[in-house]
């Protein structure tokens, strides 16, 4: 996505809970993003798989590891093995304190433990992005 | 042969009255035999064959007349045990004087003083010997009579055995005491060798030191040994020999005092086992009281027991817990360190898993005692290896934990000897002692076990915690900072969630402290009656079925569950809850009776069941399927909701007929 295009920078927000969801689609819209929303891990990687046919529609995504059937790490680890999706944006997101191995190592990668400020993820968010939104909405 | 003929007949005729003086004067014998100055003499041919003997010599050795012994054998008169030495005296004879053990003819033994000299009879040389019984001196009315009767009767009456025993070993007179002691009559034993009252093991003992008092090294000695009784059980003596000697100091006879200390014997033994058991108690119980693991206790007791009883082999079969059955550990104890020697027994045991009676181990566990039996007697596979190792005895020992038998103890013996019943309830002592240790481990085990839970369900709750806190947090985060971008809508969501999110914790909190204040309560004292269709319709008007769903009662007539009202229907709604939230369209509840005295409530729904995965950890606190909202902690209530009202709960549903929760209860009435 190129600064030019006025079109803001869509974040898919994976987590299975709807009110956080809500919430972190809530801070995204306020930080100057469009959102995707989906529930689980099979969902999430569905929606990405369109993103070959459609490289640009996700810029990011935002990832909560605790999910029911595949979990956030299995998304994130099979993002990376698809061309498409190797160098999108994640922010994974848990309750559990501890950062995952699979972030360590991802440049594309970063951990926010829950609960958090929404600034901390619209920061983490904007490093992750070389053209993040320059304004809040 | 003509001369002794010659001689015998010669003899035969003159025996009844001695002839007179010689008639021949080089022939000197019967003279002398004659003069005998102490009674007693007989004419000896070099051959041994007697030619003559006075009426004294009849008298002594209890012949009727003088004229019978000629012919006879010197040998004839001599106690068996020393006819070696005598003869050996007729061949070479000797002018010193020499003590016989003799023999009356009627059995009487006597111990004569024999002189020889030569003299000439019929024309030959032959011996004269003149015999001075010994023993008899104080049976005849001699100068000493007053103080023979004296010893006699101190002897006679002693009230403790005492005997007369000729050098050669020969019982010569013994006094009523030793009879009673030996359970024999004086007759039996008169004349045997002394030695034959012994004990088998115990016959030589005293013979190095009687030796050594006939060689002349001191007087007497004092041995403990073991003789047997007449009806054959053994009895423990102290024998006190002196050796009486003559005035020229050779033996004359030794005077053994037999003193009865069997009972002091037992004692002592008696004693001596229950100083050893002592010992391998406090060795037990050292073990039960600083052993870090079972193992290590096993160890020493193996050890231990081993070293008590000399059996030369123990090991350990452990139970596989909640389980009757029992499997080989690999803990053995060689007492003589031979491991070669038992290494096919070894291998037998090595795969050889037991159930509850079956093998030594199967059977100790089943009777929950120590238990003993012959080796090799089972047909298990060890039986034969047991017999090729030459174990005849096994014993086993179960170890108890909290009345529950852990591990199995077994030992082997060479002998098929059923240990005594002390060992074995001393057996039984150890088994309950070195259980302590399992019990500590145990402990140590549910302790780490209970803090681990604790850790989990901290964690759990702190990650159930966060997930409301984590909208909360980021919804105030907004409204903090980017208020005034919001627009109307926005800001209605952001109090919306606000609202839930607070609802949610609160019910969050509410169930962890239930579920806490559940599992510390003490359960209620007095249960009361409950009428199972009040109850149910009770719950019912709690927890309404929502829209779709349907609850249909099958309750028999008449059932009354003993329980806590209260508890009972807050279980009840807990589960009706449970099926709205994960059945289909149709709940059921349905009570009937189980069995002879309890009632079972069920809720039945027809959804899909409770997913595999949950099953082993269904009423564990935070226990949900992925998709389920909520804590995870209703079913883990509802548990300690139906144990505190006196029930129990268990699953019993399927994928394919829906979710099937169970309670049980007692009976009431």
């Amino acid at each position: 996505m190129s600064g030019d295009d006025l079109l803001p920078p869509r974040v898919l927000v994976v987590e299975d809970d709807p009110d956080h969801r809500r919430a972190l689609a809530l801070t995204l819209h306020l930080g100057g993003y469009t959102t995707s929303e989906c529930g689980s891990g099979e969902d999430a990687l569905e929606q990405l798989g369109t993103n070959i046919a459609k490289p640009m529609d996700i810029d990011a995504v935002v990832l909560d590891i605790r999910l029911p059937g595949i979990d956030g790490v299995e998304v994130l680890t099979q993002m990376r093995a698809q061309m498409a999706t190797r160098h999108v944006p994640v922010v994974l997101i848990s309750a559990h304190t501890s950062k995952p191995n699979a972030v360590q190592r991802d440049e594309y990668a970063r951990f926010v433990p829950k609960p958090f400020h929404p600034d901390q993820l619209l920061g983490q968010l904007s490093e992750l992005l070389p053209d993040p939104p320059r304004n809040d909405r | 042969m003509a001369t002794k003929e010659a001689t015998v007949s010669d003899t035969e005729r003159r025996g009844a009255a001695l002839p007179p003086r010689a008639e021949n004067p080089t022939d000197d014998a019967l003279a002398a035999l004659a003069d005998a100055p102490a009674g007693a003499g007989a004419v000896v041919h070099r051959d041994g064959d007697i030619l003559a003997v006075n009426p004294a010599f009849a008298d002594l050795f209890g012949l009727d007349d003088p004229a019978t012994a000629t012919g006879m054998r010197v040998l004839d008169f001599v106690a068996p045990e020393a006819r070696a030495r005598v003869a050996a005296y007729i061949t070479t004879p000797t002018d010193e004087p020499v003590f016989h053990d003799c023999l009356r003819l009627d059995g009487i033994p006597l111990i004569v003083r024999g002189e020889g000299r030569s003299v000439v009879f019929a024309g030959e040389p032959a011996r004269l010997t003149l015999l001075t019984p010994v023993i008899d001196e104080f049976r005849t009315a001699d100068r000493l009579h007053e103080s023979s009767e004296f010893f006699r009767l101190a002897f006679d009456h002693a009230p403790i055995g005492k005997a007369l025993v000729s050098p050669e070993g020969r019982i010569l007179h013994l006094n009523p005491a030793l009879c009673e002691l030996m359970g024999f009559e004086a007759a039996q034993m008169l004349g045997q060798s002394y030695n034959a009252l012994s004990h088998p093991d115990d016959i030589d003992a005293g013979t190095p030191y009687a030796l050594g008092l006939l060689q002349g090294s001191g007087d007497s000695y004092q041995i403990e040994k073991r003789y047997l009784h007449a009806n054959g059980h053994v009895i423990w003596v102290a024998i006190s020999v002196s050796l009486v000697r003559m005035l020229d100091g050779s033996p004359r006879y030794f005077i053994a005092q037999v003193e009865d200390i069997t009972a002091r014997r037992d004692a002592e033994t008696a004693l001596r086992l229950e100083t050893e058991r002592f010992r391998l108690m406090q060795t037990v119980a050292e073990a039960a009281n600083t052993a870090e693991d079972p193992d290590e206790a096993y160890t020493t007791v193996l050890a231990a027991v081993c070293a008590h009883t000399g059996w030369p082999l123990a090991h350990v079969y452990r139970r596989i817990a909640g389980e009757d059955l029992l499997e080989p550990s690999g803990l053995w104890h060689f007492e003589d360190g031979d491991e070669e020697e038992f290494l096919d027994f070894v291998v037998a045991t090595a795969d050889n898993m037991l159930v509850s009676g079956v093998g030594l181990p199967g059977l100790a566990f089943a009777a929950r005692r120590p238990t003993w039996l012959i080796a090799g007697t089972l047909s298990t596979v060890r039986a034969e290896a047991a017999r090729h190792a030459g174990l005849r005895g096994a014993t086993a020992l179960p170890v108890f934990a909290h009345g529950e038998v852990v591990a199995v103890l077994e030992f082997f013996s060479h002998d098929a000897d059923r240990p005594d019943d002390a060992l074995l309830e001393l057996l039984g002592h150890v088994g309950t002692q070195i259980g302590r240790v399992a019990e500590r481990a145990q402990a140590r085990e549910q302790a780490a076990a209970l803090d681990e839970a604790r850790a989990r369900f901290v964690a759990h709750a702190a990650h159930e915690l966060r997930t409301p806190l984590a909208t909360l947090r980021t919804v105030a985060g907004l409204l903090g900072s980017r208020r005034a971008q919001m627009t109307e809508a926005e800001l209605a969501e952001c109090c919306d969630l606000l609202e839930r999110q607070g609802a949610n914790l609160d019910a969050l909190v509410d169930d962890l402290l239930d579920l806490s204040r559940l599992q510390q309560a003490e359960r209620p004292e007095a249960l009361r009656a409950v009428a199972v269709d009040e109850w149910v319709t009770r719950a019912l008007e709690v927890a309404l079925p929502p829209a779709g769903v349907s609850v249909h009662r099958v309750l028999d007539a008449g059932l009354c569950v003993l329980g806590d009202p209260d508890r009972l229907n807050r279980a009840l709604v807990n589960l009706l809850a449970n099926a709205y939230r994960h059945g289909g369209p149709s709940v059921t509840v349905r009570a009937e009776r189980d069995g002879l005295d309890a009632i079972v409530v069920v809720v039945e729904d027809d959804g899909d069941g409770v997913p595999e995965d949950l099953l082993a950890d269904l009423f564990e606190p935070f226990t949900r399927s992925d998709r389920s909202r909520g804590s995870g902690l209703g079913l883990a209530i509802t548990r300690a909701l139906v144990e505190q009202a006196g029930g129990s709960v268990t699953y019993r549903g399927s994928s394919d007929q829906g979710a099937r929760f169970v309670m049980r209860f007692e009976e009431f009435g």
